[in-house]
């Protein structure tokens, strides 16, 4: 059973499970992005023995929450399962993927269903901004793709595209992950009919050079907006395994709590914004660094110029305790980080670690991120050890890694039509887009 | 101890419910899950913004803001700060409603009591001075931008305001920019003190902890503490009747039908819920997004369940092309018509109340979040959710005969 994850002892009746395969959408050509989404999709959409409303159907009768989706580097299905309807499952699994064959009508409403979604996503400022950073940072690399594709790019998807991608998709594979109490009979069942591979798959092979476009900007301009919604992402590279707490500690230290410098700072302290928040992901390839906040938008020039300024401040000046050029930074750079703070974002980190591993669902999205991205898994006391021998200098050299910006780009959505000088003063930007809209596949 | 005897239940999935009281009246809820190392601590006030002065709107929200600021005992800053090293996952939060507010965090089970001692210090010390509130009202205003900037949050404040036109159902949570403005350390000190009294207040715990445990340390941490108030009626809800069109910035046109929903229990809404929407076989989706009519479909439960006032909603985005007219008649007609369950909907619809049931209680926070709405609506714990489809049936099929509202957005 070595390609299936399992973690059992909950009680509950029902079992929840998770597929994946290591294919994803870094891999659509940039014309076709959304590709590999359709072809995932389309797996329920009807073939040649069943239309979509059978199978509909009878899926409805086994499982609910059924949820197929794809992201930069795998393919995902999960959905909620009685134990009692397992084994149909993996069955009705294997037919499917058998029989699938979806009528051209149906992938012609399936296209139609992704651009309304994405117009649907798209009416929020936050994920317009976040969607445009991303496709500013990787500005003709695929990973600037988006997993369901941009209006412009899926008007170009035909049918058999999408037979041949579904099927390099079905056939490359999968990691197996399910909470519930299953008995072995069962799992042999499903490692059968769902095609588990004896070994676990290799989502590193997809690593490979990434080619982030630096120092970019990208605006929208939207006349209906009073407020300006900004996002930040930048490269990171590839941490260390040894380096996660160090890098967790300066995420925390930063922005990743409510208690954390930036939030401090500019909600709290200034009344600035209702949040400002940020995070590292990993990916196979590496890992992303994501900042993102909204505020009135006369006043969003300024406050990234603080934002950015604060960055600086931890990436170049952290340790030294140097007041920075910004006026408005002097309370950031004079926090005595190295003592109380660290202190506590340390116990912080400690004490929150029961949390990772509080429910079977948790440890099985554990230990799979172990096999995806190189995390330590459901080791706590691995995790807890690298905690405590963090020392400040350790933190700040995580800082420096994390917060360096050369690779960084920003996206602004707002009314810019008063206030677009603001931020093209704010840095010497190597790239300034204008036309966000375009830029994400709108038109 | 000033308390008074436990009651058990069992509730969903085996699990069970302790439910006592303080003789301050304070309500104490404890579910016990043996195997988690974390519980989650709960302070629900049956209080929100249904209880506001049409002068002064938006203060149960604000409040719930400044309640995150400085206390007689600790200064401002250090009740994140003190959650944080406790290890709470995912930081503190709280939610405000139209008719309750809830305070929520989740720790190592072994700092149940810090927490509980927190949050004890700011139902009774809170400091609200005229520097601090300046400065949420920053934030608060930049949450208010936000909501004017997101047409579902615009498409569901219009909504609320239409349906319940003429009660305090009927203004945003968030309150209008002009209140927000004018708000005041005494207005907000006035609502505090009516409100936020034990009597008027349930503590949920759930997670890895013994109830007497957490018994004592409630006990320990609250029950000093003296309040003279019970809860607070419901507000009063009426629905209208009628249709209103509403222009936002949205890519879709939206179509709300609302039915009024007095007698119908959360057991019996969340089975015409997971009966009309939510998967693909469900009877909605089958008709109208199957076969193209529909973007999505949902349907839910507006609070306040059996209640006068209580509404049930159909929402519908339409995809270009769609007349919201026809797809309302045909809405209508579709649930006129609905007569009986087919086998294949019967299985169904037991898979899907068996995930429900099993969603509703494996996390410890999801647990406390569905205790504590019981507890403000004063509905029993359900030891399971009663399936009964002839009365689905009935339920769904009446629906047209109630009263209704019917709203839709449209691109501006």
């Amino acid at each position: 059973m070595s390609g299936i994850i399992i973690e059992r002892g909950g009680g509950l009746p029902v079992a929840k499970v998770r597929w994946i395969v290591p294919s994803g959408s870094v891999q659509d050509p940039r014309a076709s992005e959304g590709l590999t989404s359709c072809a995932w999709l389309s797996t329920t959409r009807g073939g040649r023995t069943w239309s979509r409303a059978q199978l509909a159907s009878q899926w409805g009768g086994i499982c609910r929450g059924l949820v197929l989706r794809a992201h930069d580097f795998d393919a995902e299905m999960r959905a909620d399962v009685p134990l009692d309807r397992l084994t149909s499952f993996a069955k009705q699994w294997r037919a499917v993927i058998d029989d699938c064959d979806p009528p051209p009508q149906e992938l012609e409403l399936l296209i139609r269903d992704l651009r309304g979604d994405f117009a649907l996503d798209f009416e929020q400022p936050e994920s317009r901004a976040a969607a445009l950073c991303r496709r500013v940072l990787w500005s003709g690399d695929p990973m600037g793709n988006f997993p369901d594709g941009s209006p412009a790019s899926l008007k170009g998807l035909h049918g058999d595209v999408m037979a041949r991608r579904r099927k390099e998709l079905h056939g490359c594979g999968g990691l197996l992950g399910i909470a519930g109490d299953v008995p072995d009979e069962t799992l042999a069942v499903l490692q059968q009919e769902m095609g588990v591979p004896e070994r676990h798959p290799d989502f590193f092979s997809m690593a490979r050079g990434i080619a982030p476009q630096g120092h970019r900007l990208g605006l929208w301009h939207d006349a209906t907006q009073e407020q300006a919604s900004v996002s930040l992402q930048w490269s990171t590279g590839r941490p260390e395994a040894g380096e996660l707490m160090n890098l967790r500690l300066a995420e925390m230290l930063l922005c990743s709590e409510f208690s954390s410098v930036l939030s401090t700072e500019f909600r709290q302290r200034s009344g600035l914004t209702y949040g400002i928040h940020g995070s590292h992901r990993l990916h196979p390839g590496g890992g992303v660094f994501q900042l993102r906040f909204s505020t009135d938008g006369a006043i969003g020039p300024r406050m990234l110029g603080e934002v950015l300024g604060a960055l600086d401040a931890f990436a170049r000046h952290l340790g030294s305790f140097k007041i920075t050029d910004r006026s408005g930074l002097q309370r950031v750079a004079q926090i005595p980080w190295e003592g109380q703070i660290l202190e506590d974002c340390r116990l912080k980190a400690l004490n929150s670690l029961p949390f990772l591993v509080a429910t079977e669902s948790d440890r099985v999205a554990r230990r799979m991120e172990q096999l995806q991205f190189g995390t330590m898994g459901t080791d706590i006391e691995k995790r807890a050890r690298l905690l405590k021998e963090a020392t400040p200098e350790s933190v700040v050299r995580a800082a420096q890694w994390l917060f360096e910006r050369q690779n960084m780009a920003v996206a602004v959505v707002d009314n810019l039509a008063e206030r677009k000088a603001g931020y093209l003063a704010l840095e010497q930007w190597s790239v300034v887009h204008e036309d966000g809209a375009s830029l994400c596949g709108l038109n | 101890m000033s308390v008074k005897n436990w009651k058990q239940q069992s509730l969903l999935g085996g699990a069970s419910v302790w439910e006592t009281s303080l003789s301050n009246g304070l309500t104490l809820l404890v579910s016990p899950m043996a195997s988690s190392p974390v519980v989650a601590v709960q302070v629900w006030y049956a209080v929100g913004s249904g209880h506001e002065d049409p002068k002064a709107t938006g203060v149960a929200h604000f409040l719930e803001h400044m309640m995150f600021k400085g206390t007689a005992l600790h200064a401002e800053g250090e009740f994140d700060r003190i959650m944080e090293r406790m290890g709470a996952h995912g930081g503190t939060n709280a939610f405000t409603s139209k008719d309750y507010t809830a305070y929520v965090v989740e720790v190592p089970a072994s700092r149940l009591k810090d927490a509980l001692r927190l949050e004890a210090d700011r139902m009774r010390n809170l400091v609200l001075d005229a520097d601090s509130l300046e400065r949420e009202r920053g934030v608060i205003l930049d949450e208010k931008l936000r909501s004017l900037s997101d047409p579902e949050s615009l498409r569901s404040d219009s909504l609320l305001a239409q349906v319940y036109k003429d009660t305090s159902m009927a203004w945003p949570i968030l309150g209008t920019e002009e209140h927000l403005k004018a708000m005041s350390p005494r207005i907000l000190s006035d609502f505090y003190t009516r409100h936020y009294q034990p009597g008027g207040a349930a503590v949920v715990v759930v997670g890895g902890v013994d109830p007497d445990e957490a018994l004592r340390a409630t006990d320990e941490t609250f029950g000093s503490l003296r309040g003279s108030r019970g809860l607070e009626p419901l507000p009063p809800r009426q629905v209208q009747e009628g249709r209103h069109c509403f222009k936002a910035d949205v890519a879709l046109p939206r179509l709300d039908i609302c039915f009024e929903a007095e007698g119908i229990s959360a057991e019996e809404g969340l089975l015409m819920s997971k009966q009309l929407s939510g998967s693909e076989d469900a009877l909605l989706d089958r008709e109208f997004v199957l076969k193209g009519r529909a973007q999505d479909v949902s349907a839910w439960h507006f609070e306040a369940p059996k209640r006068r006032g209580a509404i049930f909603v159909i929402s519908i985005t339409l995809p270009e092309g769609e007349d919201p007219e026809r797809m309302e008649r045909d809405v209508i007609q579709l649930l006129e018509g609905y007569r009986d369950l087919p086998d294949n909907s019967l299985q169904s619809l037991k898979v899907a109340m068996q995930c429900q049931a099993s969603a509703m209680i494996e996390r410890p926070e999801d647990r406390a979040s569905f205790l504590g709405q019981k507890w403000v609506y004063g509905e029993p714990f359900p030891m399971e959710i009663p399936f009964d489809p002839p009365t689905v049936v009935r339920l769904v099929s009446n629906l047209p005969s109630r009263r209704r509202f019917v709203h839709l957005t449209t691109p501006s």
